[in-house]
């Protein structure tokens, strides 16, 4: 998935997202805390001048009201506790519903020096504000005291804990919701590529022969670029073909002529080297034509090819009354120039025809790692010892094997420049078996 | 049998006609596609060669026009363009065979011998009707074992009558299958070859082998239906 344009920009983006919600889980945490102790600070600040205007001195001693305005400090363990202390922590008064506990001296230890300052902190299970006043409790000696207010941090962290639980769920919940909608987007967005992708395989199997359909506009020239470079390969290659058919019919020409007058005089020396020639010009001009395979080049039908010879061969050998039989795989198909195709087959089906006595069968398939096309015929065969001979480069015409003439040495230099291989074996039908392996051209990564 | 070459290059074409008449064949030679369509339109032929590429009408379009035109007489065709692209295309157009540039005029000869046979029905070089051998290769007649002596014209007559044995040849339709268009014809010749041909295959006069249907010309007797077999 990683290699497809379409899984990069989800991962990218998924990254992004999760870094994105991530930071906001932080900042909404961070800001709910620091807003929470705030909110509670104030309410401390509040609760601990209530205490401070409610005391009074009364014979040298703090007094407070049995009632205060705050009903927590009278209820009993609360979780709302009023101290007056003095500054060694020496408590002095303490509200009722702080009767039955014990607080550790230090809680009520402060840094305070200067009277009328506070001081906000969080100890262990309480939220504390302290405020330092001084008073003349004793004579007109000032006195320092502190008014602490504690209250019970847990139902409060408890509350921040499920508030931060339901964030991280709804944040998962939006995450999810933003990666589907980021999916769609990216699916949409991609659209345009998966279907370019699309039309190239199918040129590449040969369904279509061009990129067909609406495309944006940054994909306009690409589009279009490739479907010119498509059709100026298939006109340069038709143009090579009729050069050299042009060509090879100015050769030919003049060469049957020679050839016909030769039948009248009988120089067999001058006949010879007549035939070379001919035999040169047809095996040079087929190689000069011969494509280079690539994946956009169209796939032509083995089936169609196949019929279509097996038509003009039952014609031609139709005093033979030759039996043919062709098994062809639907998904055998032939990546390159039809006229390669038509050389290659037409060559060894006539070959086989020729070396035939009733029967000529024609396979084709394509399982990896490549096309495999067989011809089987039921004549006498081609000799272990003949079989490298005859396909290899450069053999001489007149040492060929009778019935393998030089349609093999074409067919053989065609497959060969496909970077395919013919091999000859011994068909089950007893006569010769020519097999055609090409590789896949150009197949796609990953499909 | 009168067959129609259809070729551009004079040396060629000339070659070929030269070839044919040795072979005894009557022969009517084009040097266009237009010509040639002409030529088959006009007169019944037996066999065209026809060279692909030609002017005026190419090989493919002159062929694909005379069997369109219903014209069935076997045709092979001459290619300098040896590839198989070509040679199938000739072939679905309506030829019956090829042969490729340079050639030589016996696997010409060959090719229009087999072709000839094909379009009679026969496939062997062959046929024989009761004692009577033609070797339509080697262009002999034997009467059991003993080879007749006849003109080239006699040949011809008996072979033509031959492949369509059972059938009523008209002297008109001899005539053309006899002689080439630039020919001076004269109808009555064709009843001295009948009436020769009819003294050397039945001098007693017990095979009737030819017969004359009056008012519309001669039908071959001997073995209605061709009984073929391979030449001794």
């Amino acid at each position: 998935m990683i290699n497809t344009l379409f899984g990069r920009l989800l991962v990218a983006s998924v990254l992004v997202l999760s870094l994105f919600l991530g930071l906001i889980a932080y900042t909404v945490n961070q800001l709910t805390l620091e807003n929470a102790y705030e909110t509670q600070q104030e309410k401390l600040r509040l609760q601990n001048h209530a205490l401070l205007y409610s005391a009074r001195i009364s014979d040298n001693q703090i007094e407070l009201p049995d009632d205060l305005r705050e009903v927590r400090f009278d209820d009993y363990e609360s979780g709302l506790y009023g101290f007056v202390s003095d500054i060694d922590g020496n408590v002095l008064w303490q509200s009722y519903s702080a009767q039955s506990l014990t607080f550790d001296s230090s809680i009520f230890q402060t840094t305070l020096n200067k009277p009328g300052t506070s001081q906000y902190e969080i100890v262990p299970g309480y939220f504390a504000y302290h405020h330092l006043v001084s008073w003349e409790i004793i004579g007109d000696i000032p006195q320092q005291i502190i008014f602490t207010v504690l209250e019970d941090n847990r139902p409060i962290l408890e509350n921040i804990d499920l508030l931060q639980q339901r964030l991280r769920l709804w944040l998962l919940i939006i995450g999810l919701l933003l990666t589907a909608l980021l999916m769609l987007i990216l699916r949409w967005g991609t659209k345009p590529l998966r279907r370019l992708a699309l039309n190239l395989k199918l040129i590449e199997s040969g369904v279509k022969n061009r990129i067909e359909g609406n495309y944006p506009v940054e994909f306009y020239n690409v589009t279009n670029n490739l479907n010119q470079l498509i059709d100026s390969e298939r006109q340069q290659r038709e143009r090579y073909h009729s050069t050299l058919a042009d060509l090879a019919h100015s050769l030919k020409t003049p060469l049957a002529v020679i050839h016909t007058e030769l039948d009248n005089t009988h120089n067999a020396l001058i006949s010879e080297q007549t035939q070379r020639m001919d035999e040169i010009i047809k095996h040079q001009l087929q190689r000069a034509v011969v494509v280079s395979p690539h994946g956009l080049i169209e796939a032509i039908s083995i089936e169609s090819c196949v019929d279509r010879l097996v038509s003009a061969m039952k014609k031609v050998y139709a005093e033979k009354h030759l039996a043919f039989e062709i098994n062809i795989a639907e998904n055998a198909v032939f990546k390159g120039d039809q006229r390669d195709l038509m050389e290659v087959l037409g060559n060894l089906i006539d070959n086989a025809c020729k070396a035939s006595n009733s029967k000529v069968a024609v396979t084709a398939n394509n399982m990896p790692p490549g096309l495999n096309i067989e011809i089987h015929d039921d004549g006498s065969g081609i000799p272990i010892s003949s079989r490298e001979n005859l396909i290899k480069r450069g053999h001489r015409a007149d040492t060929r094997y009778v019935g393998q003439g030089i349609g093999l040495d074409v067919a053989n230099d065609i497959v060969e420049s496909y970077n395919g291989k013919l091999e000859i074996a011994q068909s089950l039908l007893g006569g010769a078996l020519i097999i055609i392996r090409l590789p896949q051209v150009n197949k796609t990564h990953g499909q | 049998m009168r067959i129609l070459i259809v070729e551009d290059e004079d040396h060629i074409r000339q070659q070929l006609r030269t070839a044919m008449r040795r072979q005894n064949y009557a022969v009517d030679v084009a040097k266009d596609g237009r010509e040639g369509l002409y030529f088959a339109t006009e007169y019944p032929y037996d066999l065209a060669i026809i060279d692909l590429g030609l002017p005026e009408i190419s090989g493919i379009t002159l062929i694909k026009e005379l069997r369109e035109n219903d014209k069935k007489f076997p045709i092979l065709i001459l290619t300098a363009r040896s590839d198989w692209q070509d040679k199938v295309e000739g072939l679905e157009a309506g030829a019956d065979d090829y042969v490729v540039k340079p050639f030589q005029m016996e696997e010409v000869n060959a090719r229009i011998n087999a072709l000839l046979r094909r379009s009679a029905g026969s496939c062997k070089p062959s046929m024989s009707f009761g004692p009577l051998t033609i070797n339509t290769t080697s262009k002999v007649a034997l009467i059991g074992s003993t080879e007749m002596t006849l003109t080239s014209y006699e040949y011809n007559t008996l072979e033509y009558l031959a492949h369509n044995a059972g059938k009523v040849v008209s002297k008109t339709e001899l005539t053309e299958h006899l002689y080439s268009q630039d020919f001076e014809r004269d109808s009555n010749v064709i009843e001295v070859f009948i009436g020769r041909l009819r003294k050397k295959i039945d001098p007693d006069n017990q095979l009737k082998a030819i017969v004359t249907v009056r008012g519309q010309g001669y039908r071959f007797m001997l073995g209605a239906s061709p009984q073929n077999s391979l030449s001794p």
